[in-house]
């Protein structure tokens, strides 16, 4: 049985990493247009909707809820300027579903920014903006959010995630990186984030349940650390989570004295910056999986017998 | 010197000891695996998702 | 002695039996099989090797078609099986293996055998082996791959199609062929293997991407052989 302690530390120390390097959170107002302005966006966004976990599940205990809370402060406030710089990137690219897919964890966490939600409200009406051509696990995630934002999916969800591979349940042993983190997004979407892990259609948990280990021990062995995060997510949104024992000591084992985790392998050097933008995304994932893996190892606990 | 014997029956323990650890293998290391672009990707964590995306670029210093 | 060389003659010989092995699997037995061993492999200890080390599926053509076993090629079998018997302190896969290719031998070619009972040895270590572990034993042990065995390995196998399939998933994906083939030719055989496996276009698939090594055409002919229930 994984100690629920270990699994528990990751998060911990990821979210006083993350606390820490929020300055690496930036935007940049004079960026070069080749690069876009809105390409920044997506680290917030990310943080957003991960603290947002933090506090749905209850389990952080009061110096993560507080770290977490902080965090969000200081991204709205600081970062996106009381969620002005949100309304100027809708500006910049009106057809972008960035400040959209940003703001939303926001919203439900009690932000606000009317301009924002105008845009979204109009976005909404537009075949142009709904029939962007994305990936499609993209479009399920898109879909799940105008949900979640009080507005009928253009595309309905069960149509856009049969556009996924997941969907299809495929031969487990063909699946390389890029097939890995399909699988992953799509379950983030069918499950809000592990909100609603009965999201999961009981096709797709059965498929999941079959071949995750063998993901896991596949990633794992690479230390492949970003991708076998997001998959021991996945595993915390099964039906019976496996807490697989061999990968948390692993993953854990991987993350730095200081809380990062790092993407691939040993934690690259360099420029404070440069590393930044290498490990935040890891060290995010670190927390996520750290949170969901926690709440089900002390539900399971909880339900065992005395 | 050894005899013939010794010598043969010294050959057929090597060879013995040969067969049986081909017969009882350890399992390589993974030979693999992901191209040049996957092990890049691993260092974006992943493609074209809004959310869960590629690190962005460096904002530069004023 | 050399032991790099002799290890690298060793596997040399058992490809080239195997190589034998899988042209008569695909042909239907209709071609001998093992007529050539002595000639195409040479003399001396590392073709009794060989036939040690490849074991039972030397005579896999025989015992799936029926096909009559030239004197010669069972002779040397026999002389494998008593040259080498498994020593005090083998490994599992050692002595099932040995054990395989005596039971081979009594269906065969029945006649006095130096010391053996038949009796079936242990199977306890794949009891709670991780299911890396079991599928890794299974494929080293793909000559007990048959049809309507009732022995402990065989009992193994089929109370864990799931963990085989992962084991073949994974295999696959560490592209160690030899093992996705022997993995699969166990999966062909178990009932309960999950329906999303792809087992039959991972055996293709493994075949494709492993099928320079004969050890993995054997095993994958062997698979599809098994599937037909050729087994006489």
């Amino acid at each position: 049985m994984t100690d629920p302690r270990l699994v528990h530390t990751v998060g911990v120390r990821a979210m006083e990493w993350l606390w820490d390097h929020r300055d690496g959170f930036r935007l940049e107002p004079d960026v070069d247009p080749e690069v876009g302005f809105l390409e920044r966006f997506k680290p917030i966004g990310e943080l957003a909707s991960i603290c947002r976990v933090l506090f749905r599940e209850g389990v952080a205990g009061s110096r993560q809820a507080e770290l977490a809370r902080r965090l969000l402060d200081h991204a709205w406030r600081e970062t996106l300027d009381g969620g002005r710089m949100l309304v100027r990137g809708q500006r910049t690219e009106p057809v972008s579903p960035i400040p959209f897919e940003v703001y939303l964890p926001f919203k439900e966490l009690g932000y606000s920014q009317p301009e924002v939600e105008r845009a979204a409200l109009l976005n909404h009406r537009l075949d142009s903006w709904n029939f962007l051509e994305v990936r499609p696990t993209r479009l399920l995630g898109l879909s799940a959010f105008q949900r979640r934002f009080g507005l009928t999916p253009r595309t309905p969800e069960a149509e856009a995630l049969n556009a996924t591979w997941l969907a299809h349940t495929p031969e487990p042993w063909t699946a390389d990186g890029h097939i890995g983190y399909d699988i992953t997004h799509a379950v983030f979407h069918l499950t809000d984030w592990g909100e609603h892990p009965d999201g999961l259609p009981e096709h797709i948990a059965d498929y999941l349940a079959t071949w995750l280990p063998v993901w896991i021990d596949d990633w794992l062995d690479l230390r492949r650390w970003d991708l076998l995060g997001e998959l021991l997510v996945v595993d915390a949104c099964l039906p019976r989570p496996t807490l697989d024992q061999r990968a948390w000591e692993g993953f854990a084992a991987a993350q730095q004295p200081d809380g990062a985790m790092p993407a691939v392998g040993a934690i690259p050097e360099g420029e404070p910056d440069a590393v930044f933008d290498i490990v935040y995304h890891p060290t995010l994932v670190a927390a996520f999986a750290s949170v969901l893996g926690t709440s089900r190892a002390l539900t399971e606990l909880a339900h065992s017998p005395a | 010197m050894p005899s013939i014997e010794e010598t043969l029956e010294e050959v057929t323990e090597i060879q013995n000891a040969e067969i049986e650890a081909v017969l009882n293998p350890l399992e390589c290391d993974g030979v693999f695996r992901d191209s040049r672009r996957c092990a890049a990707l691993a260092l974006q964590c992943g493609t074209g998702q809004t959310l869960l995306s590629p690190p962005t670029p460096r904002p530069k210093k004023a | 002695m050399d032991q790099s060389s002799t290890s690298a003659l060793l596997q040399g010989a058992v490809r080239d039996l195997a190589t034998g092995v899988a042209s008569a699997l695909a042909s239907g037995g209709h071609d001998p099989v093992g007529g050539d061993t002595t000639v195409t492999v040479g003399t001396g200890s590392h073709t009794l090797a060989a036939v040690r080390v490849l074991g039972a599926d030397l005579l896999l053509p025989h015992v799936l078609f029926g096909t009559p076993v030239d004197p010669d090629t069972a002779a040397l079998f026999r002389k494998a099986v008593d040259a080498y018997p498994p020593r005090a302190d083998a490994a599992p896969t050692v002595v099932w293996s040995h054990w395989a290719m005596a039971r081979t031998l009594r269906r065969l070619d029945p006649g006095p055998l130096a010391g053996e009972s038949g009796a079936e040895p242990d199977a306890g270590w794949l009891h709670d082996a991780p299911w890396q572990v079991l599928t890794h034993q299974l494929a080293v042990l793909a000559p007990l791959a048959l049809p309507d065995e009732d022995h402990a390995v065989a009992r193994a196998a089929r109370r864990r199609p799931v963990d085989v399939a992962r084991g073949f998933v994974r295999a696959v994906r560490r592209r160690d062929w030899v093992q996705a083939a022997g993995a699969g030719r166990w999966l062909t055989l178990l009932d309960g293997v999950p329906d999303t496996l792809g087992l039959e276009a991972g055996l293709v698939f493994t075949e494709l991407m492993g099928g320079g090594d004969p050890r993995v055409a054997l095993q994958v002919g062997a698979a599809r052989r098994v599937r037909a229930g050729a087994l006489v």
